[in-house]
């Protein structure tokens, strides 16, 4: 199942080509690289929601795997690249490389109308997290309580690259914001 | 040599991995590359593409994976540096990193993510937040219910 498409969607708020838009919302995750204290990137797949009336990408985490929101307040400087598409339903999409400036704020989300949101969509690409989120009967499910409180990272994309058809041995389309 | 040899037999699982480095701004740039192990050496031949202004220094190289249903998540990563020599570029790993994937890295989230989180409230002195079960159960039923009813006009059912 799709994400509907809203009016308003990455490639037009960006001004970059409709299937860098569709790469954005369709692709399950990004590999997500954040800064280490010794300068070295450190790069996990995540999976980003892309808010258009801000103009920036939101990424949660959960407060027991805090790492990228520690290096985050360290050092701004990210880069979210979408180069995985199974499950996308594309066919050849580009490499989308997307380097920004990402802040973490220390407060945690909460569970208001943009998580419900958040929430339908991942239980919609992950149907078998659908199983398990609940799979743990009542008095036991504050045992993955941890997993939900989530600190929120957002990022400002500051250049904007692609590679069509996904090849790297292509010239590059980019934009700089 | 250790890392080189764990990085080897992990990567015989996927198609591909994502090299991370940093550019001359210092932001991290990424690609996506098939590392192609050298034993003499203990480094991976990794192609990048020309004009991202890629510097030599530390870098990370992740392999992932998820099947269409975004499921059977598996990951490991690696700590080492990104080596420029004779025109061509090669990561020399420092470190392996589990990532996702099987029954005891499962375990390692869960004890130690729920280990961390407690420690993360008690450093900021921040109480639990109350997680709204039920709400996310009700979405949960929600979702399955629009997905069955997609599914049989799909299906003709």
């Amino acid at each position: 199942m799709s994400a509907a498409v809203s009016p308003v969607d990455f490639a037009a708020v960006f001004g970059v080509p409709a299937e860098v838009g569709a790469v954005v919302r369709e692709f399950r995750s990004c590999e997500f690289s954040t800064l280490a204290r010794d300068g070295t990137p450190v790069t996990w797949p995540t999976m980003p929601f892309f808010e258009p009336d801000w103009r920036r990408f939101l990424i949660t985490s959960s407060i027991g795997l805090a790492q990228k929101a520690v290096n985050i307040r360290r050092d701004p400087r990210v880069a979210m690249l979408f180069s995985n598409p199974t499950g996308s339903g594309l066919v050849s999409p580009p490499f989308v490389l997307i380097q920004g400036d990402a802040e973490a704020p220390e407060e945690l989300g909460q569970l208001d109308e943009r998580f419900e949101s958040m929430t339908r969509l991942l239980f919609e690409r992950q149907p078998f997290g659908i199983t398990l989120m609940g799979a743990l009967p009542g008095p036991l499910r504050h045992l993955a309580d941890w997993y939900c409180w989530r600190i929120l990272v957002y990022v400002r994309p500051r250049r904007i690259r692609w590679w069509p058809q996904g090849n790297f041995g292509r010239a590059y389309g980019e934009v700089v914001l | 040599m250790r890392a080189w040899r764990a990085i080897t037999r992990e990567l015989r699982h996927y198609d591909s991995a994502v090299i991370a480095a940093r550019d001359r701004d210092g932001y991290p740039v990424s690609v996506r590359c098939v590392p192609i192990p050298d034993e003499r050496t203990a480094t991976f031949a990794v192609a990048l593409p020309e004009g991202l202004g890629v510097e030599s220094g530390p870098a990370w190289l992740l392999c992932h994976f998820h099947d269409e249903r975004f499921w059977s998540l598996r990951s490991f990563g690696a700590r080492g540096s990104l080596e420029r020599t004779g025109g061509s570029w090669r990561f020399r790993p420092a470190r392996f990193v589990p990532g996702m994937g099987g029954v005891a890295a499962s375990i390692r989230l869960f004890v130690g993510g729920r280990r961390r989180a407690r420690g993360y409230l008690a450093t900021r002195g921040l109480e639990p937040p109350a997680i709204p079960w039920d709400r996310i159960i009700a979405i949960k039923h929600e979702v399955r219910a629009t997905t069955r009813r997609n599914d049989s006009r799909t299906t003709g059912g």
